[in-house]
């Protein structure tokens, strides 16, 4: 077993309007529920991931107070930021564990519910460039709008296409009882959704909401949480859209073809803040040809009795958007599916599964491999 | 003659949108073709919400400092007139002096005189010319003016916007500033008080002891000093809070009608106030031939005129090729009613 | 003091990027970039500024028009927004992000892929009622030419 670092926990809170609780709520009660199922272990680490507390809390040195709030008197702790790239903490305590501590939490916390929505928009422009985007008003979804538009006249699609990825997200989600959304829609209730950048429409955006999601990784094998995690890399590209050449492209997942090849996951949980973020995600990984994966998903591929499966949990197109807490979610949902808990033991038995989880529009890419030993 | 200063480039700005003053009569009750004989105003310009005085008049001078082909280098200095600032204090002269990339050791700042600032910046600049103390500057006359909705000032208040590049290079001058004479006196025929959001005015006193004593007092006294008769004059321009004044103005002076219709302007567009007459001289640039001679009074309430005799030269013909005319700004239009109209000209009762 | 939302000295040390498109272009290899960069790709850290409003054509290639608009972009909504290629004079082309504007809606950029635009100074937003007046760059369709 090449394994060095393992999941000794996860806990997830159900992404929504968590009105009544606090960031450090929220953290605080995925934190302790995690512990508690690695065995209440001392922690010698908490790494916090949270892209907009300073903005929805004003809060700094969040991961201190949050400590504080749990008696974590005198545990180290520190707060990674990468956009909404939330793995990137995990990636910072793969490597605390790779280095030598024990246990390590990393917590991934956002409150997007309490803002109005144009406040929510002007907080979600913060990750385009300030000077040079957000000034005039771009936020994400102008960017993902020129991405799917230039991909539909590339390769030729409609917007009922692109609705293809919202339609199965809602049908995993349906039985996800993490998911934030559990609705099932049908392609008639996506078509007829409001337009939010077109050709951008509102079930192609991953709802905002607020959430919580907890993992702990640790130098010990749990007995009884048998995952492994065989690979954690960061792939960024630090290029505006405006002057890349291809915007049909994801060059930061591409890299993530190696790793697929490598380690041959067949459980996938990806990132799709928008349809065309999951479609181009298929694509970028080499799981369908280039202008390939809203055919592809149309004949259903990618779902349960599929060889691989893409995004059981319903994605985050109904897990929700919870900013730096996204990627944890991601991260958490494999692992149960690796588990084999229901809903997801109807996809029989899968050994090795891949996260990518990203920041900003394809600015990093974060990957992460895990694998389920016996 | 004398060149000791002239027009080296013009520029103009008119925002894409109109209201017709038929819509405006049909939301005051009013009988439009009762106003349209009143005014002869078919449509004026409406500032789009995000267009103010400051970016028209940014607009116009970047197509005068086009067609003055001059270095933004060598301009020394950038007037600006208007009456509606968005800044009570803050310059736009300033303003445009980031916006054009010019140096640092400019001399820029914003006048007020009603709608005639901006020509009495034509002759402050004039003077700076003669002096040798500027080589090339830039006069700006833009407003987004305000008209108080269901009075008569909502059916010709408007927006615009014009530039002129001032040089003293011969070979760059396109219009010679032959000569100028000015006049004003104390007369309240139209003010706005400090705070308030509209101005007032003594509606038919605008007339007689106002506009028409000031305009005719001012073009007399540049004929009889430079020896000019009417017949002179290849065209007048007068300032343009409406049709019927230019028209009236005109046959007091002795000035056919077909002398005065190449600069109407305020027909189509309203009245741009600092821009006003001076949009009309920028149209009667746009189409005249070398070795016109143009007859420009501006008038401002409060009150006073100046009045301009503009010489063109061989260089003109030239220079009309080199940005788009008023005439294409003019019909390149879009219609809108009078809800957009409030909510362009930000009217609508709102928090932020 | 009340608060501002657009602070003074952040609005004007940018006034350069927002009223005249300024980006960079590397010296060594003739690199253009918008956003500007202070090191090129080739290494090289020699770069000069150029304006993009010097470029004599301006290209739509995609545009999108966004309904759910930032907070203080409330009244400007909706906001359209081009990818926009700029030809600069020496024959190099950069495409851009900008804003569009003078358009009432989205059915006026329907076809206007590959249409030529111009750029057009506006106001971009107004911080509250008492803070700065934001100006900057946008385009427009063009619809004469000279």
């Amino acid at each position: 077993m090449s394994q060095r670092v393992f999941v000794k926990a996860v806990a997830v809170k159900q992404a929504g309007r968590h009105y009544s609780k606090s960031a450090a709520d929220l953290a605080g009660e995925v934190l302790l529920e995690a512990a508690m199922k690695a065995g209440n272990v001392d922690l010698d680490y908490v790494v916090v991931s949270s892209t907009f507390v300073e903005l929805s809390e004003r809060q700094a040195a969040f991961c201190s107070y949050l400590c504080e709030y749990l008696s974590l008197e005198d545990v180290p702790c520190l707060r990674v930021e990468a956009g909404d790239a939330g793995l990137a903490a995990l990636g910072v305590a793969y490597r605390l564990v790779d280095a030598g501590f024990r246990n390590v939490a990393v917590v991934g916390v956002e409150k997007l519910a309490d803002f109005t929505t144009t406040m929510l928009n002007k907080v979600l422009s913060c990750l385009c460039n300030s000077t040079f985007e957000s000034y005039y008003g771009v936020v994400p979804t102008v960017q993902a709008a020129f991405m799917t538009r230039l991909y539909m006249e590339r390769f030729g699609y409609r917007y009922d296409d692109i609705a293809m990825w919202s339609v199965r997200m809602h049908e995993h989600a349906a039985e996800n009882p993490y998911a934030f959304m559990r609705r099932k829609l049908t392609l008639q209730d996506i078509l007829s959704s409001e337009v939010v950048a077109e050709p951008i429409r509102l079930f192609d955006v991953a709802p905002p909401a607020d959430g919580a999601a907890c993992v702990i990784l640790s130098r010990d094998p749990s007995p009884d949480f048998r995952i492994g995690v065989d690979h954690v890399s960061q792939v960024s590209h630090n290029v505006s859209l405006n002057l890349r050449d291809d915007l049909t492209r994801l060059y930061t997942v591409e890299k993530g073809r190696d790793l697929v090849e490598h380690y041959k996951p067949t459980l996938f949980e990806v990132s799709d803040k928008y349809s065309i973020l999951g479609i181009l995600t298929l694509e970028a990984l080499g799981l369908a040809p280039r202008g390939q994966a809203p055919k592809l998903l149309r004949d259903g591929c990618f779902t349960y009795g599929d060889k691989r499966c893409v995004n059981l949990s319903g994605g985050l197109k109904c897990l929700g958007y919870t900013g730096g807490a996204s990627g944890l979610y991601l991260f958490a949902m494999l692992v149960l599916e690796l588990l084999g808990e229901r809903p997801f033991d109807r996809a029989g038995a899968h050994d090795v599964g891949l996260v990518v989880d990203m920041g900003c529009v394809d600015r990093t890419a974060l990957m992460v491999v895990l694998r389920r030993f016996s | 003659m004398n060149m000791l200063a002239g027009i080296a480039g013009w520029g103009t700005y008119i925002p894409r949108f109109r209201i017709s003053t038929r819509e405006i009569a049909r939301v005051w009750g009013d009988d439009p073709l009762r106003i349209r004989d009143l005014y002869l105003i078919e449509e004026k310009s409406v500032e789009f919400y995000d267009e103010d005085a400051v970016t028209m008049a940014v607009n116009a001078a970047r197509t005068a400092l086009r067609r003055a082909e001059i270095d933004p280098e060598h301009i020394d200095a950038v007037f600006v007139g208007t009456e509606s600032k968005p800044y009570a204090v803050k310059p736009i002269a300033s303003i445009i002096t980031a916006a054009l990339g010019l140096r640092l050791d400019v001399q820029s700042f914003d006048a007020e005189f009603a709608c005639k600032a901006a020509s009495d910046l034509i002759i402050c600049m004039y003077g700076l010319l003669a002096a040798r103390r500027v080589r090339a500057g830039i006069v700006v006359g833009s407003d987004a003016s305000q008209g108080e909705p269901g009075e008569h000032l909502d059916y010709s208040a408007s927006a615009g916007a014009v530039a002129f590049v001032l040089s003293s290079d011969k070979d760059k001058i396109c219009a010679v500033i032959e000569d100028f004479y000015s006049c004003s006196s104390d007369t309240p025929d139209f003010w706005r008080r400090d705070g308030c959001p509209y101005p007032v005015h003594g509606e038919g006193f605008t007339g007689e002891p106002a506009y028409f004593r000031h305009i005719v007092e001012a073009a007399r006294g540049l004929m009889q000093k430079l020896g000019l008769k009417p017949q002179d004059f290849d065209y007048a321009v007068f300032h343009q809070p409406n049709t019927r004044f230019p028209l009236r103005v005109a046959s007091v002076l002795g000035f056919p009608v077909d002398k005065v219709r190449p600069g109407i302007v305020v027909n189509a567009v309203g009245n741009t106030y600092n821009a006003s007459a001076l949009l009309g001289l920028a149209k009667v640039l746009d189409v005249a031939k070398p070795g016109s001679r143009i007859l420009v009074v501006t008038y401002g309430s409060g009150a006073g005129s100046n009045a301009f005799s503009i010489v063109t030269t061989d260089n003109i013909t030239r220079k009309q090729s080199l940005a788009e005319s008023l005439e294409q700004q003019i019909n390149d239009k879009v219609l809108i009613d009078y809800s957009l109209y409030l909510r362009f000209r930000r009217l609508i009762r709102v928090l932020q | 003091m009340p608060e501002l939302g657009v602070l003074p000295p952040r609005y004007w040390r940018n006034v350069r990027y927002y009223y005249r498109l300024e980006g960079t272009r590397c010296k060594t290899c003739g690199r253009i970039y918008y956003p500007p960069r202070i090191r090129c790709v080739c290494g090289s850290s020699d770069m000069e500024n150029i304006s993009l409003l010097l470029s004599p054509k301006f290209v739509l290639e995609c545009h999108t028009t966004l309904h759910s608009v930032p907070v203080e972009f409330e009244k400007f909504k909706p906001l359209g927004f081009g990818l926009v290629r700029a030809y600069l004079p020496d024959g190099q082309s950069i495409r851009i992000i900008a804003p569009l504007t003078d358009f009432l809606s989205r059915d006026e950029y329907e076809d206007a892929s590959g249409r030529e635009l111009e750029p057009t100074f506006r106001v971009v937003m107004r911080d509250r009622t008492y803070g700065l007046v934001c100006y900057g760059t946008k385009f427009r369709i063009r619809h004469s030419r000279v």
